[in-house]
């Protein structure tokens, strides 16, 4: 059984169609890589998994829970994103809390954990990414890299059933790109499951084990990533992948 | 230069300081209130509501405040006399003093709601999202990420508008208020040194809004100090 399935999701903005009827189905320990043209829909449909998007149509399973976007209710909501995490473009890390505390509050908070297992686990996910000892540092005090770590130990603390990246290197510097992918890989090796926003084609092969190619909202192609990056079969995907091989 | 007119004016405007003060810091709070309730209205796009509040605010962001005085002053009780209708017109002469706060309050709401916007506008927007995606909901979202931050982004232009406010005081005396303006107004006139009353007022005016200001700065940096460090 598919751990999530998305089926005929629509939304606009103001009548502009941005996503013209989505399907998506993922199983646990996958790894999905969405990429495509700026503006083709990829971040709202990412959006819309967890509702930080309201779509104005389609149906959403995720297990057992189930749920129809065009009149999905405020506990609903709440359930869905209480097994999901995100990793954000620009970190989104709380800046009035510090790292510790930017991880403890989706735990205490959102899923009813002690303080103290809170912390517990917080220091536990901020060893993982090697930023222990930043624990008491405010976001403004931490470099690019190290933040985008925090708020990747943030949604791990959460053990969601599936982690949304939206583009969670490009506003990294590019030499600490490198250690932000260590991290989700290191995340892919642990069965963790995950959507991946991003333009980095190298990211994508070498961690995803799915590829979506989105094109004016819509998927223009599912598959490996050896189908959809190696041996393209649509025109379309081929001029994509050589105008941005250009620029790297 | 009639210096000692000067020396002994001084105390006799002091004694009416506190209302001056009293009109602007009570306008400033009845504001703070409404303004409150006039930003979540407009920011939560209520149909109906939300058009009609920021008509309401543009109205009064766009009238001088001492037309404003004058009208709640004139129109106030007629409209509560066209409420209460026969029998009652001698009850309905309203103090002058409640008709100033009145107006200080409602202008103050104006642009105060407008304050609070822009604060709240200056906490990107995906720290909220994160907060809804880490499971809280869109209440503690707000109140435990979105507003303390909101906070110290506000008390600058709080701080713009409530000088405003103990400056525009000064107009109160038009209604029949005896504050600081209007007592130098009333000393001056037997004896015609009204350039000597009026560079008192200005000391007192000036070394006031001084005072507050730096009180607010002080709160600013307290508040940013337990928010962000």
């Amino acid at each position: 059984m598919a751990l999530l399935q998305v089926d005929n999701l629509k939304k606009s903005f103001n009548n502009k169609t941005v996503l013209k009827g989505v399907n998506l189905q993922i199983d646990k320990g996958d790894v999905v890589a969405i990429i495509g043209p700026s503006g083709s829909g990829k971040t709202t449909f990412l959006k819309s998994i967890n509702l930080l998007e309201q779509p104005d149509s389609g149906t959403l399973k995720l297990n057992d829970d189930q749920l129809d976007f065009s009149k999905v209710t405020p506990a609903e909501k709440l359930k869905i994103r209480r097994k999901i995490a995100m990793v954000f473009q620009n970190y989104a890390l709380f800046k009035n809390k510090t790292a510790l505390e930017n991880i403890t509050e989706g735990l205490i908070y959102g899923r009813n954990v002690s303080k103290d297992q809170a912390t517990q686990r917080a220091n536990k996910e901020l060893a993982a990414v090697g930023l222990l000892d930043k624990q008491d540092f405010y976001p403004a005090q931490l470099s690019g890299g190290q933040q985008q770590r925090i708020g990747i130990a943030r949604a791990t603390a959460l053990d969601p059933e599936i982690i949304l990246f939206d583009e969670p290197t490009s506003a990294l510097d590019p030499e600490l790109v490198g250690t932000v992918v260590d991290d989700i890989d290191k995340l892919a090796r642990n069965g963790q499951t995950m959507i991946v926003v991003t333009h980095l084609i190298s990211f994508a092969r070498r961690v995803a084990n799915k590829v979506i190619f989105f094109e004016d909202g819509n998927v223009l192609a599912f598959g490996s990533p050896e189908d959809i990056l190696d041996h393209p079969k649509n025109e379309r995907i081929k001029q994509f992948l050589s105008a941005i091989s250009k620029d790297h | 230069m009639d210096f000692n007119f000067m020396i002994n004016s001084f105390p006799k405007l002091l004694s009416v300081l506190p209302i001056t003060l009293f009109i602007s810091i009570l306008g400033a709070l009845l504001g703070l209130v409404l303004a409150v309730g006039v930003a979540i209205g407009r920011e939560k796009r209520i149909p109906v509501l939300s058009p009609i509040l920021s008509l309401l605010v543009s109205l009064f962001r766009g009238i001088p405040i001492i037309v404003q005085i004058y009208i709640v002053y004139y129109g106030l009780p007629r409209l509560l006399y066209y409420f209460v209708q026969h029998g009652k017109g001698s009850g309905l002469v309203l103090p002058s003093m409640l008709i100033g706060v009145v107006a200080f309050a409602l202008n103050a709401a104006a642009n105060l709601s407008e304050s609070i916007r822009s604060a709240y506008h200056s906490v990107d927007r995906s720290q909220y999202d994160a907060a809804i995606a880490v499971g809280l909901t869109p209440y503690e979202a707000v109140k435990r990420i979105v507003f303390p931050q909101l906070v110290p982004n506000f008390i600058p232009n709080f701080s713009n508008i409530f000088l405003d406010l103990i400056k525009d005081t000064a107009l109160v005396y038009n209604i029949g208020i005896i504050e600081v303006m209007g007592k130098a107004n009333i000393l001056a006139s037997f004896g015609f040194n009204y350039l000597e009353a009026y560079l008192d007022a200005l000391v007192i005016y000036l070394v006031v809004c001084f005072i507050f200001a730096k009180l607010l700065l002080i709160l600013e940096a307290k508040i940013k100090q337990r928010v962000f460090a």
